[in-house]
């Protein structure tokens, strides 16, 4: 059997170490012909620094390496956290002026047009779109920067395709019901099925350990990893992290069994830096954010999907952690509904209900019937603020929070400046209907409140997935066999609230 | 017995007659300038340490390789406190002088110390039983079995035990005898800085000093500044000198400052001035008379016994407690670290008038800054939410700018760059600070916008050394209205505040006609657009309560209370008004 090949590039800097890589390799000129258009996709999931966000200098050293093989153009391009414009992700970063100064051209997705692609044979994202520069480039080389994930267990390689679909692609199947045929890991693997990479250059100079993606610890590992298996890249790379990931890895252990690439290190054969020399057991991020809140948060979680609310929640958590702190020491707790059937609040006043199955398991709760009233004589509100959403995207939650503390905790109520980051003058493609516009959400505040509010009377919640979605516009009336084969009977059971991209394209 | 200066001789070189002529020059002067005056020093710190009286003419002693003299019974009191945290202790420090080539051994000193100030300088016999072995261990580079050496022999010979070992080469007093003499033209005080830089700086390049083991104080401060190619120690000071003269700042510059420290049993004034006399320390007659004075009156106390524009007092435990911290914590510093030093720091901040205090009062400690509090705007000072910014500093560096973070500052005077530094944060700790050459970025500042040429710069540093996460670019005439507002004693009363105007008008225009930038700025625009949309007035209201904690806990809807009581008040007068009116 031909094993995948994976090399290992220790350098003293990250240009050294790409330069390491692809000389293990053989040269990058066995992907790279002269005159080809080359596309990086880094991940820059938000406007934090290194190791947070893959580092400019592996841009740097492949966009030398691809213009030494020949090539035409090279493009850097991303689609960055759900709601958030790429535009400013660059700029507030300093990577756009970089890149530039290189001779690099910046591609920003979310303003490029985007083109349909079909892949129905994949478990649950059979549509989606890709943006145009990427199915237009000869080559695409993903760059990811390894961390560790809430979710995921590891963000690498397979997790770094997801910067490359729209917003409403992003928010579609963002949760853990693999029995309702919606799964976020799934999803990850559809993406690359759909998509692949050509190559994968993993950024391990600086690595994630413990609260990854974001609020995480820097692990020097000065290592960079390349090969064309994306699934390879990440097995090796997990490897040096000290993961088992056919036991441990969602993603990896789904991108194997599903044929997406190599996940066995038997079927892997690593050439230039030993694993053995250089594997660290990296900290997990804490999966439970009931059993990892700050003071100020209580946490009360019913039956809760993963990659969902509970990933989002953990955000919420440490973003907050900072400031949750001054704020409980004046104030006093904030108590966060989460899943279906959470635990009732012991207050009945400062309540969080996060997600659309703590909004609909709860309309009967006291909190909501006989709950106190916040705010000033001239102008009291519920004491409780709904969140709603499957799972809420964006940064919905910030918003909500700040809302429900707006008056009692000045620091956290400063959140509102989340849409400093936002992007409310955004345009959309055109034919997104705009209630099926995930950023919408965030600033159409009597949109969500009235949205939320349906939810909560409803007792059940209005099937979407089954009136608008699979059996309704999307098809057209066709048989959804045709489509999605995985368990067509538990359509009936489905219980999410989903919010489609555009469908024009749809194959006959 | 101290011993007479008067009586000392150089002995006889160990290797007649291979000892160049030059380095016997350097010997003799280093005898005559640095030997004897630091004997002198040791005598007085011999009768303090011993409790004997010292008379004032008597402690007033020139400070060697220096253009300062001090009174030596202030300094007593520093050494006893400072010299532990620094280098050892007992501090016993066995010196070693070598030859030009730095291989033999030219002369060797015993000084021993008593409540760790120094109370002697002994000359040791440089017997070949110890100094064939001593020039081996040096040439080898491996300066590790040098102290027990010594220390075997100092016992056998003394009865004293060697703490450290310090090894100089005799250019090394033949750097400093080059600073003083460029000191003894212009004789200023900005010259003989720029001189002694330049002395420590050759002396570095060329390792003419070294100790075993090396003091925690000295390693610290080498590890932050750095002592490599591109370290501090590389910076050019005669960039800043070179510029443009501001008249008004140097006459400044020139007035007196002191800084005071407040032990259990002792004042001690330390006197900053940029003209002549250079006395380092207060004569400490004047420091012992306001002894007895409370700690918060002593400010004003020294200032009105002395004649100085300010004076700023700490109380010494808490001084020496951050130095402390700030000195044995390993390096770099983790992000638990720097929060803990930051921790103690705004602390002792927040402790206004029992651990520091200030004369004049500035604006914002006065009684009337808290005014505002009826308002709803909780400053104090005493209020300093010390347990919450650090974090908040600390995380959110962090986040907005990564845990690796490079951070360059460029001071401009006008197109012509003055000095480019770059600091270097690691998981929210400091690790080094690097220096570049001025010149090499001035000509990205030519007859552009400063921005622009920031963006250039940061480009250029980015090829060369790294990537640079966020650059600030400063005009010098900025920080030179800046200092001026501070130390012209505007912001202590607010009819110097409205004398100043002029001067904070021409620092804002300089702002608004591109005096500093900054880049990455998008962070900024967008945090000025949601201001602008939320109300200045109202996100200001609420940043102002993020550093001040509140004093009472968990009482919620208080902000409303307040709210309705001031609206209450406000339309009270309203009304009062309009009936004062129509009557």
């Amino acid at each position: 059997m031909k094993k995948t090949t994976v090399a290992v590039g220790y350098g003293e800097d990250r240009i050294e170490a790409v330069y390491k890589a692809f000389q293990a390799l053989g040269g990058i000129g066995k992907w790279v012909r002269p005159g080809m258009r080359v596309l990086l996709k880094p991940n820059l999931m938000t406007a934090m620094g290194t190791p947070a966000i893959t580092h400019i200098d592996m841009l740097k050293g492949l966009a030398v390496l691809c213009r030494e093989a020949g090539a035409r153009e090279v493009m850097v391009g991303e689609n960055p956290v759900c709601g958030m414009p790429a535009r400013k992700h660059f700029e507030m970063s300093g990577y756009d002026t970089a890149l530039k100064a290189i001779g690099c051209r910046v591609v920003y997705f979310d303003e490029e047009p985007w083109t349909y692609k079909l892949q129905l044979d994949n478990f649950c994202l059979r549509d989606m779109h890709v943006p145009k520069a990427l199915a237009e480039a000869d080559l695409w080389i993903t760059v990811p920067v390894a961390k560790t994930h809430v979710a995921c267990v590891t963000t690498l390689g397979l997790k770094n395709s997801h910067g490359i679909l729209p917003d409403e692609d992003k928010a579609r199947h963002h949760r853990g019901r693999p029995h309702a045929g919606t799964s976020l890991w799934e999803k990850f693997v559809d993406i690359t099925h759909a998509c692949p990479p050509h190559l994968c250059v993993t950024d391990m100079f600086h690595a994630m350990e413990g609260q990854g993606p974001a609020f995480g610890d820097t692990v020097e590992m000065k290592l960079v990893v390349a090969g064309e298996d994306v699934t390879a890249c990440d097995r090796v790379v997990e490897e040096l992290m000290g993961i088992d990931s056919l036991r441990e890895s969602p993603l990896i252990s789904i991108a194997h069994r599903r044929g997406v690439g190599m996940g066995d290190m038997a079927g892997i054969e690593v050439v230039g830096e030993k694993i053995e020399n250089h594997r660290r057991t990296f900290r997990r991020a804490i999966w439970r954010p009931d059993e990892n809140a700050p003071d100020g948060l209580e946490m009360l979680v019913g039956d809760v999907c993963y990659g969902g609310c509970q990933m989002l929640i953990s955000y919420l958590i440490d973003t907050s952690r900072i400031i949750s702190s001054k704020d409980a020491r004046e104030f006093g707790p904030v108590y966060i509904l989460c899943g279906e059937n959470p635990p009732p609040p012991p207050e009945n006043r400062f309540v969080l209900v996060y997600g659309d199955c703590a909004v609909y398991s709860t309309y009967n709760y006291d909190y909501r019937k006989k709950g106190k009233k916040i705010g000033p004589w001239w102008a009291p509100r519920p004491g409780y603020v709904d969140v709603p959403g499957c799972c809420p995207v964006h940064i919905a939650w910030l918003r909500g929070y700040a809302k429900l503390l707006t008056g009692y905790a000045p620091l956290i109520s400063l959140q509102t400046g989340v849409e400093i980051v936002e992007a409310p003058e955004y345009t959309f493609p055109k034919g997104v209907p705009l209630e099926k516009n995930p950023r919408r959400w965030t600033w159409d505040r009597e949109f969500a409140e009235r949205y939320a509010k349906e939810i909560a009377e409803s007792n059940q919640p209005k099937y979407i997935y089954e009136n608008e979605s699979v059996k309704g516009d999307r098809l057209k009336g066709r048989n959804p066999l045709d489509v999605d084969r995985l368990n067509p009977e538990e359509f009936d059971h489905l219980n999410t609230v989903e919010s489609y991209g555009k469908l024009r394209h749809h194959a006959a | 017995m101290p011993p007479d200066p008067l009586a000392l001789n150089y002995r006889d070189s160990p290797h007649p007659g291979t000892v160049p002529s030059t380095d016997e020059a350097l010997l003799a002067w280093a005898g005559e300038n640095v030997k004897v005056p630091w004997l002198r020093i040791c005598r007085c710190w011999d009768k303090m340490s011993k409790g004997e009286a010292v008379r004032a003419v008597e402690a007033q002693l020139p400070i060697p390789l220096t253009p300062f003299t001090a009174d030596m019974r202030a300094m007593f009191y520093v050494m006893r406190d400072l010299n532990p945290l620094m280098t050892f202790e007992p501090g016993n420090l066995f010196t070693i002088i070598l030859d030009s080539t730095g291989t033999r051994i030219l002369r060797a000193y015993m000084e021993r110390t008593r409540m760790n100030a120094y109370i002697s300088l002994d000359e040791v016999r440089l017997d070949p039983s110890w100094t064939r072995r001593a020039e081996e261990i040096i040439t080898s580079g491996n300066l590790f079995p040098l102290k027990e050496l010594l220390s075997a022999h100092m016992v056998r010979e003394r009865g004293v035990y060697v703490n450290w070992v310090k090894i100089a080469n005799v250019r090394f007093f033949g750097a400093f005898k080059d600073a003083l003499e460029e000191f003894a033209g212009p004789g200023t005080l900005s010259s003989y800085i720029a001189a002694a830089y330049r002395a420590v700086r050759e002396i570095y390049s060329h390792g003419w000093i070294a100790f075993s083991p090396k003091p925690k104080g000295f390693a610290r401060l080498e590890e932050i500044i750095g002592t490599d190619s591109k370290g501090l120690i590389q910076y050019d000071p005669s960039d800043i000198s070179d510029g443009e003269k501001d008249t008004e700042l140097t006459n400044l510059l020139n007035e007196t400052y002191i800084v005071a420290l407040r032990g259990r049993d002792h004042t001690v004034a330390l006197r900053m001035s940029g003209k002549e006399p250079f006395t380092l320390f207060l004569d400490q007659d004047i420091s012992s008379s306001v002894n007895g004075i409370p700690f918060h009156r002593l400010p004003r106390a020294l200032a009105r016994k002395t004649g100085a524009r300010t004076v700023l007092a700490f109380q010494a435990d808490a001084a020496y407690n951050i130095l402390h911290e700030y000195l044995l914590r390993p390096f770099p510093y983790t992000k638990t670290d720097t929060e803990i030093i930051l921790k103690k720091l705004l602390y002792m901040v927040r402790e206004y008038t029992t651990q520091w205090a200030i004369y004049p009062v500035p604006i914002a400690l006065k009684w009337y800054a808290r005014v505002g509090r009826f308002l709803g705007l909780p400053y104090d000072i005493s209020r300093l939410s010390y347990w919450f910014l650090p974090k908040l500093i600390v995380e959110g560096g962090m986040i907005g700018l990564g845990h690796l973070q490079r951070v360059l500052l460029v001071v401009l005077d006008q197109d012509q760059v003055r000095s480019a530094v770059v600091a270097e944060m690691y998981e929210g700790g400091m690790r080094k600070i690097r220096t570049f050459p001025a010149r090499e970025l001035t000509p990205f500042f030519r007859s552009v916008p400063l921005r622009e040429g920031l963006i250039k710069a940061k480009h250029h540093l980015w090829e060369k050394d790294g990537w640079i996460n966020f650059a600030v670019a400063v005009q010098a005439g900025l920080i030179r209205e800046a200092l001026k507002l501070n130390l012209s004693g505007a912001l202590s009363s607010l009819f110097g505040l409205s004398r100043a105007f002029p001067s904070i008008k021409r620092a804002w225009e300089m702002i608004k006609k591109g005096g500093l930038a900054v880049y990455p700025d998008r962070g900024l625009v967008e945090v000025d657009r949601w201001v602008k949309k939320t109300g200045r007035l109202r996100v200001w209201f609420t940043m102002a309560q993020i550093p001040f904690d509140r004093t009472r806990p968990r009482r919620r809807g208080l902000l409303y209370i307040r709210e309705t009581i001031i609206a209450l008040f406000a339309l009270g007068a309203f009304l009062f008004i309009l009936l004062g009116m129509m009557l």
